[in-house]
């Protein structure tokens, strides 16, 4: 079970540190929202599911696992909510050529 | 006017000087022998479920023994949220060259602007549970749970803010910002009421274990708290939302 659970960890720190390496690498708002969005969800859901299953079946556990739906309701929409927003004001994808 | 600044600058370093001088002399926090920890926490510790009824004994010290001093944090709160009005809707009925400008119609939400059935299926969706959980801090926060009157104030002022983002000021689900302000000091005479309801039974402000139920003195007390933590929640909540809408105003005005 704790293996697991280190597993779950683990793998939950590796997605939300590739997720802030490219929130700083990527060139436009776009791209970096789409690693915020995607790699910060997954490492969430990942990380507190790792807790959940450390820490054994239980009401605790039970939050844990209401903190992942809402993180999975919230995160995504907040994403396609504000690349919605800036596409409609306005701001141009960045592209190869435009460099 | 340089010369009230060069004043300004002055009380403000005499201030900090003497605000450390003071900080030094005070006992270390986790010190066992200092006069904090050895009278008065454990009488917390020790004697406040008996006393008050309330199984938290962070409920208890905020909103039994120093009742006092959480009706002025609530007055604090109703007074900024206010001030922040008054500032907020003061700025914009002028504007640059001086010509008054009409305060902002109802505002258009997100769903309108740029909204998808994605972002109005969630909202209907995060609401109503925001909603609950607000209540459930308050409700639970005298019974063991962490919460109480402010972080229940602040969750349900979350929801209300939701809704009118997503649906705009004509949400079914929302409290409009001249209504707030009246809730907020609802709110804030709900809580200065519970103590002049003890004071006309004959106690102390805030006594609440002089209320002439046929109960235990610890389920008064329990009894007093939890009206005054309804009395924080309004406070709290409305204040959030009368600022958010004053905010919200002025950037649909400019």
């Amino acid at each position: 079970m704790t293996i697991v659970a280190l597993v779950l960890l683990f793998s939950g720190f590796f997605f939300i540190v590739v997720a802030a390496l490219g929130v700083i690498r990527f060139p436009d708002f776009y791209t970096r929202l789409h690693a915020a969005g995607k790699g910060d969800t997954l490492g969430i859901a990942l990380f507190v599911l790792g807790l959940a299953v450390y820490n054994g079946f239980n009401f605790v556990s039970l939050k844990l696992l209401l903190i992942v739906l809402f993180v999975f309701l919230a995160n995504p929409i907040g994403g396609h909510v504000l690349s919605r927003a800036a596409f409609r004001s306005g701001l141009k994808p960045w592209t190869k050529k435009g460099e | 006017m340089k010369f009230v600044r060069a004043g300004a600058l002055l009380v403000v370093v005499v201030m900090t000087v003497v605000l450390f001088i003071g900080a030094g002399a005070l006992p270390a926090i986790y010190n066992p022998q200092s006069p904090a920890s050895t009278h008065v926490s454990d009488r917390y510790i020790e004697k406040s479920v008996e006393e008050t009824g309330s199984l938290n004994f962070v409920t208890a010290v905020l909103a039994d023994y120093r009742g006092y001093d959480t009706l002025g944090e609530t007055t604090v709160i109703f007074t900024a949220g206010l001030a922040a009005v008054v500032l907020l809707r003061s700025a914009q009925k002028a504007d640059s060259r001086g010509k008054k400008v009409p305060l902002a119609k109802a505002g258009k939400g997100m769903s309108e602007r740029f909204g998808t059935i994605v972002l109005n299926t969630a909202a209907r969706f995060v609401i109503p549970f925001v909603t609950l959980y607000g209540v459930y801090v308050l409700v639970g926060g005298g019974e063991g749970n962490p919460g109480g009157g402010f972080q229940s104030g602040a969750v349900l002022a979350i929801a209300i803010i939701i809704s009118r983002l997503v649906y705009g000021e004509g949400a079914a689900f929302n409290i409009s910002g001249d209504l707030a302000l009246i809730l907020a000091g609802i709110g804030t005479f709900i809580y200065a009421f519970v103590g002049v309801l003890t004071l006309l039974w004959g106690g102390n402000f805030l006594e609440y274990g002089i209320a002439p139920f046929l109960m235990s003195a610890a389920e008064k007390h329990s009894l007093g708290i939890s009206g005054i933590e309804i009395g924080v929640t309004l406070c709290v909540m409305a204040t959030i939302i009368a600022i958010f809408d004053a905010l919200a105003r002025k950037e649909e005005v400019s």
